[in-house]
């Protein structure tokens, strides 16, 4: 058995008294006594001031999870936070934020100014969803009011967001994604639109970002192929349509069945689709890009009969497909070329192969302006179902 | 170890009794008489008096009647010499004295003593008994597999339990008495070829420069010669099960058993090993392999547990997920304590419905803990005094803290479990960190007979992790735990272990 | 003093634990902010320049290594003494004992902001750094054997996190990894100037070598451990450097903790908490060798006990951590502690090297030509 040393002894006294001592050095936040910010949505007011609206959740013994709504007015949003806490009963901390909305207006005049406390919060997690909405944020946030509270607003947008994130119908719109992309030069942000309808919140769009302003909006139909560029599709939908003549050659001809189409064009929708882009830069000196798409899909649904028996039908059909896509494409960056945007990426492309020096964003928007796109699909259908 | 102020030890009287029986009679009568039931039986032969001495409750009367008086009262042909008795007493162990000290403490032992008058020598014939309880079951350690007879008090029973499991002509058992007023027979047992030299002198040593006055149980004699006493993890293995010692002897470790003990200490026995148990050798080796793992993994938990709910809802409410928040708020709205208090409570409440119950009669016992046990957690539930949560994490963590096979170690988990709830409230995360960090480096300083505690990890022997954490099949254990240092290294052939056949052979 | 030290058999340990402690001495608080300080250097070849820092750094290994076998079992002090003389040896090793205590009070207090910027903001500086620095003193009171046991579990326990990198690759843009070799060499060198700090650590192998069991496979251990830890900081520096943006990773002052902010546990959200609470584990070993280096110049140098020196040196650092307040000051004493430790872990080693092989030859040829004749 060994000697209690003196200095043991010291040790563990000094350890005790330090310990008696600072009970109560670090600030506590015990869950139950809590204002849990779980949304905050942010609108312009006048020309100096902003709006907050805070949805907040609660813990009651009395009632069950219970949320409230709170609005305030102030110049930063910690500052918000401040005048928040007045008029509330418990604590209010940011620490389980999960989404936050700006309105329009707001992001049409640019909202790094209130991203970037976000990032230098350490409280605040890096996966917090960034949304615009349609018209003004507390519209949004008055959902959990008309709801009488049952909703919990902030883990509904959260659920909303993230489910349609992985059943790929809209780009990942986080605070990371974010930053990432408005503090590299070659790229440009994504958010999501919400809009209020009725008792709900619904997304109505996907907004286009220039550095952090809003410039434009795209529906449904045009953010396939947007995701089609930025992003690969594991399991992704399409409503493909068609003029009939486009696909006369194929459409079944039997005696036995008359069928009356009921819609004037064919529309055919390629399911469980697998994507893969590459963009490459072929010249330099121009500023030539090639796009090149291979999809994976299968067919099973069409408007009207198809003979998709023969392997000549399938192979016309993979054509129209590549040449309507093909359009599409050319379309929409046509259109983000002259909004001066690019939410693809091609100027990290561009700097890839910038050897020698580094290129300003100033520098790379002109160079931008005078890119020409070479586009090819490649369109395989794998399978059509149980039947031919 | 205590040592207490060396007294001045009665140099043993070398005065021998005196011829006289009378006189003897009175000599013994003042050394002894008035504090035992010392008994005289005094025969007369041709004017020579024998007296027979003896403790009337330490002889066996059969024995005593039978084998000591009946052949003194039937050799009515020879002189009665002190040989000549030697000779018709039909007593295993005899010997012969003459010391008055000597003789005390012999009668003590339960010895007769037979004198004749004028002899210079006396006879000492054992003819004691103890009361003894049969072999039975093991009570602190439980076995679902494998042999489960316990040790009893005799260290005689003992042995030969041992000497039955083990019949290796190497087995030494070596004699050593255990104490300083109060002088235990005991028995520091090895297998000579396979155990290090150095442990058996360690332990001898260590034994034999014990300065105590009574040792009542191996228990506290492992408690006296740890490396460090004020660690509250035990650094020397005791059991009741047979097996278990057979079982290290063979690995190479080195036992003690005591007289009067039911249990047997045995070191070197480093951390991991309390957490083996002898079923893992019984059952298949995945299945011991599992069974380890589960025991360390809820070991482990069962430590972290409470002080992570504790850490998590007073300092670091960020971490927990959107699912969980709610109910976990819930819960503890309604508590007035901060979760601090509310955890140390609850623990405390475990420990007290755990050690009421090991002091209840069985019969009230068992209704007693499962009505207190689950009346008692609703109750504090819907009075709102705790959260239905915490009792969960509570009662988990308990369970974990019991498949530990080895009682000391569980008890140790335990009561390091309170320091680290008290940091976790007071620092959160890092608190518990800090913990974390103590222990490890509290784990690495000990010692278990001198070899590192945290053998086999480190010092890193790859080998022994067949043995301690992980199970391998018997085939590729070819060797026997190195961290033992034994001198025979090998219990089969490698190359026997694992032949292969090809296909079709 | 003696040159040599011949600690008893008990308290060696294996050349294969010199591996774990080489890389838990160099693993602390320095790679939480490295990839951030090498880019601002080096740009996307960043990776580049903490590669052939590791390079270097096996390099200086090397040679300390050469050093010590041409001794029997001696460490620095000896060695300083025996190459310059009494006085300048030991002005030498006050110097060296200086620069180790100030190494251990900036790791101290590098970890102490990380926990204040990211848990708790209100925590006094001096309770943490009191509570920290009586771990230490606990723990270098136990010996080497001890130490050397906490950098083996240190490793164990945290090899773990290093899977966790995983999940921010998926986040990952490999584009900004090209054009490769963009930088000119000028930025790089400077690049690898700035990750010394990050790597220094393996300077102590010099203390821990007589201590060790066989030491002719401390040469294999060592460089092991140090590859090891070269291609840990290049994959971190790599996945920072294609996880954040470029303007994104020059402002973001702990890349590692930020990059652990998306990581998701089931059922615990927000990794960088537990990260944090993590790291003490990680920088545990290299306070403690730190100290034990520095206190043992005290029983060397002064012949004072190794005990009295350790508490101090604790006090004093305890002391200290009163004056640094605010996060300019604490730059600037990192950044004098990288020049320092610049100069004395791996400048001076090579030179010392130098000095001793000279010395050798020259004492073998004395010692030949005295044969000769």
């Amino acid at each position: 058995m060994r000697k209690l040393h003196n200095s043991k002894l010291i040790l563990l006294t000094v350890c005790l008294i330090t310990m008696i001592l600072s009970a109560g050095c670090v600030q506590q936040k015990p869950l139950e006594k809590l204002g849990l910010i779980t949304t905050q949505g942010y609108d312009m007011e006048g020309k100096n001031e902003i709006r907050g609206t805070a949805v907040v959740q609660k813990f009651d013994p009395m009632t069950k999870a219970a949320t409230k709504v709170i609005t305030s007015y102030a110049k930063t949003s910690k500052g918000l936070r401040q005048e928040e806490n007045l008029q509330s009963n418990q604590k209010l901390v940011s620490g389980q934020l999960r989404s936050v909305v700006y309105s329009r207006e707001l992001a049409q005049k640019g909202i790094i100014q209130l991203v970037d406390t976000l990032n230098r919060d350490a409280a605040i997690g890096n996966m917090v969803y960034l949304t615009i909405a349609d018209q003004s944020a507390s519209e949004i946030m008055e959902i959990e009011n008309k709801n009488k509270g049952n909703l919990n607003l902030g883990t509904y947008i959260y659920n909303l967001i993230k489910q349609n994130v992985d059943g790929e119908q809209i780009i990942s719109p986080t605070l990371h994604e974010f930053n990432h992309n408005y503090y590299d030069i070659g790229k440009d942000p994504v958010l999501p639109i919400l809009k209020a309808k009725g008792k709900d919140v619904i997304i109505s769009g996907v907004g286009l970002f220039k550095d952090d302003r809003l410039v434009d909006e795209l529906k449904q139909g045009d953010l396939f192929y947007l995701k089609i560029l930025v992003d690969k599709y594991k399991a992704g939908t399409k409503e493909m349509g068609f003029k009939t003549e486009q696909l006369k050659k194929i459409i079944l001809k039997n005696e036995n069945y008359t069928k009356k189409p009921i819609f004037s064009k064919i529309y055919v929708t390629i399911e469980n689709i697998r994507s893969k882009t590459k963009i490459k830069l072929v010249d330099q000196k121009n500023v030539r890009f090639k796009v090149n798409v291979e999809v994976d899909s299968r067919v099973l649904e069409m408007t009207q009969a198809l003979e998709l028996g023969k392997p000549a039908s399938i192979k016309l059909l993979q054509k129209r497909f590549n040449q309507t896509m093909k359009k599409k494409i050319e379309q929409l960056l046509l259109h983000f070329k002259e909004l001066g945007i690019d939410p693809v990426g091609f100027g990290d492309e561009y700097e890839a192969h910038l050897r020698g020096r580094t290129i300003t964003k100033k520098e790379w928007d002109r160079k931008y302006k005078d890119a020409t796109f070479d586009v090819h699909v490649e369109n395989t259908i794998k399978r059509t179902g149980v039947i031919d | 170890m205590f040592k207490r102020k060396p007294e001045n030890k009665q140099s043993g009287d070398k005065k021998p009794h005196s011829l006289n029986v009378d006189d003897l009679k009175s000599e013994l009568q003042a050394e002894i008489g008035d504090c035992s039931d010392l008994n005289f039986r005094t025969l007369k032969k041709n004017g020579k008096k024998i007296v027979i001495c003896f403790l009337s409750s330490l002889i066996d009367k059969t024995s005593f009647d039978e084998f000591v008086l009946l052949p003194i009262q039937q050799n009515t042909q020879n002189e009665w010499t002190t040989e000549s008795l030697a000779q018709i007493l039909p007593v295993a162990e005899v010997s012969v004295a003459n010391q008055l000290k000597e003789i005390v403490s012999s009668l003590i032992e339960g010895k007769t003593y037979i004198y004749i008058d004028g002899e210079p020598y006396g006879i000492l014939a054992n003819v004691g008994t103890t009361v003894e309880r049969s072999l039975e079951k093991a009570e602190t350690e439980s076995l679902v597999y494998g042999p489960k007879i316990s040790f009893t008090e005799s260290l005689i029973g003992n042995l030969n339990i041992i000497r039955s499991n083990l019949k290796d002509p190497q087995l030494c058992m070596e004699d050593i008495t255990i104490g300083k007023r109060v002088k235990t027979p005991g028995k520091i047992v090895y297998v000579k070829d396979i155990a290090d030299k150095d442990n058996v002198d360690t332990l001898r040593q260590r034994i034999t420069d014990l300065e105590f006055d009574y040792i009542p149980d191996t228990t506290v004699l492992g408690q006296l010669i740890e490396d460090n006493s004020w660690t509250i993890f035990p650094q020397i293995m005791s059991t009741e099960l047979p097996d278990r010692v057979t079982l290290s002897l063979m690995r190479g470790r080195v036992a003690v058993l005591m007289d009067r003990s039911p249990s047997a200490i045995y070191g070197p026995t480093p951390f991991l090993s309390f957490f083996e148990s002898t079923e893992d050798v019984y059952m298949r080796w995945n299945m011991g392999f599992f069974l380890r793992m589960l025991r360390i993994i809820s070991i482990f938990l069962s430590i972290l547990l409470t002080p992570a709910y504790v850490s998590v809802l007073t300092y670091h409410y960020e971490v927990i997920p959107s699912a969980l928040l709610i109910s976990l708020g819930q819960s503890r709205a309604n508590v007035p304590f901060p979760p601090v208090l509310e955890a140390l409570l609850l623990e405390f409440v475990i420990e007290l419905l755990r050690e009421a119950g090991a002091r209840l009669p069985t019969k009230v016992g068992q209704t007693m803990g499962i009505v207190g046990g689950i009346v008692i957690g609703q109750a504090a539930v819907q009075a709102g005094f705790t959260s239905n949560i915490l009792i969960i994490i509570i009662a988990l963590s308990a369970l974990g803290s019991f498949t530990s096979p080895s009682y000391l170690m569980g008890t140790a988990v335990r009561m390091i479990r309170f320091p680290i709830i008290l940091l976790a409230g007071l620092w959160g995360g890092i608190g518990i960190m800090l913990s974390f960090s103590f222990i490890l480096i509290h784990l690495l300083r000990l010692t278990t007979m001198g070899r590192p505690y945290l053998m086999p990890i480190y010092p890193f022997r790859w080998k022994d992790l067949g043995y301690s954490i992980l199970k391998f099949p018997a085939q590729y254990l070819s060797y026997r735990p190195v961290t033992n240092r034994p001198v025979d290294k090998e219990l089969f052939p490698k190359h026997k272990g694992v032949e292969k056949k090809d296909v079709d052979e | 003093m003696k040159v040599n030290i011949q600690p008893k058999e008990g308290l060696l340990v294996n050349a294969f634990l010199v591996m774990f402690f080489i890389h838990a001495t160099q693993t602390g608080v320095g790679i939480i902010g490295l990839p951030r300080i090498v880019y601002l250097a080096a740009k996307h070849d960043a990776w580049i320049s903490v590669f052939l820092g590791g390079l270097i750094s096996a390099f200086v290994l090397a040679m300390i290594v050469l050093m010590l076998k041409k001794y029997d079992s001696a460490d620095l002090y000896g060695i300083q003494v025996d190459v310059f003389g009494k006085w300048l040896g030991n002005a030498l090793n006050i110097f060296y004992m200086f620069y180790m205590s100030i190494s251990f009070f900036v790791i101290l207090m590098n970890y102490i902001e990380i926990v204040q910027v990211w848990i708790f903001p209100e925590l006094p500086t001096w309770q943490l750094s009191l509570a920290l620095i009586l771990l230490t003193i606990y723990a270098v009171n136990g010996g080497i054997r001890i130490i050397v046991g906490v950098a083996f579990m240190s490793v164990l326990g945290t090899v773990w996190i290093i899977f966790i990198l995983f999940v921010p690759m998926q986040y990952a843009d490999p584009k900004n990894l090209l054009p490769l070799l963009n930088t000119d060499l000028k930025h790089i060198v400077n690049g690898v100037y700035k990750t010394s700090l990050s790597l220094m650590g393996f300077e102590l192998l010099m203390f821990l070598y007589p201590y060790v069991k066989d030491k002719k496979k401390v040469f294999l251990y060592s460089q092991i451990g140090n590859l090891y830890t070269t291609f840990l900081f290049t994959a971190i520096t790599m996945v920072c450097i294609t996880f954040f943006a470029e303007n994104g990773l020059a402002r973001t002052i702990w890349p590692v903790l930020s990059m652990f902010k998306i990581v998701r546990l089931p059922n615990l959200e927000r990794f960088e908490f537990i990260a944090v609470s993590f790291w003490m584990l990680v920088i545990l070993p290299n306070m403690c060798s730190y100290l034990w280096a520095a206190s043992k110049g005290f029983s060397r140098i002064v012949k004072w006990k190794q005990k009295r020196g350790i508490w101090i040196i604790g006090i004093l650092v305890w002391g200290g951590s009163f004056f640094i307040k605010a996060r300019y000051q604490m730059n600037e004493l990192t950044d004098f502690v990288a020049k320092l430790g610049f100069l004395s872990a791996f400048c001076y080693p090579v030179l010392l090297s130098v000095l001793v092989l000279v010395k050798k030859w020259f004492q073998r040829r004395k010692k030949s030509s005295a044969e000769a004749s």
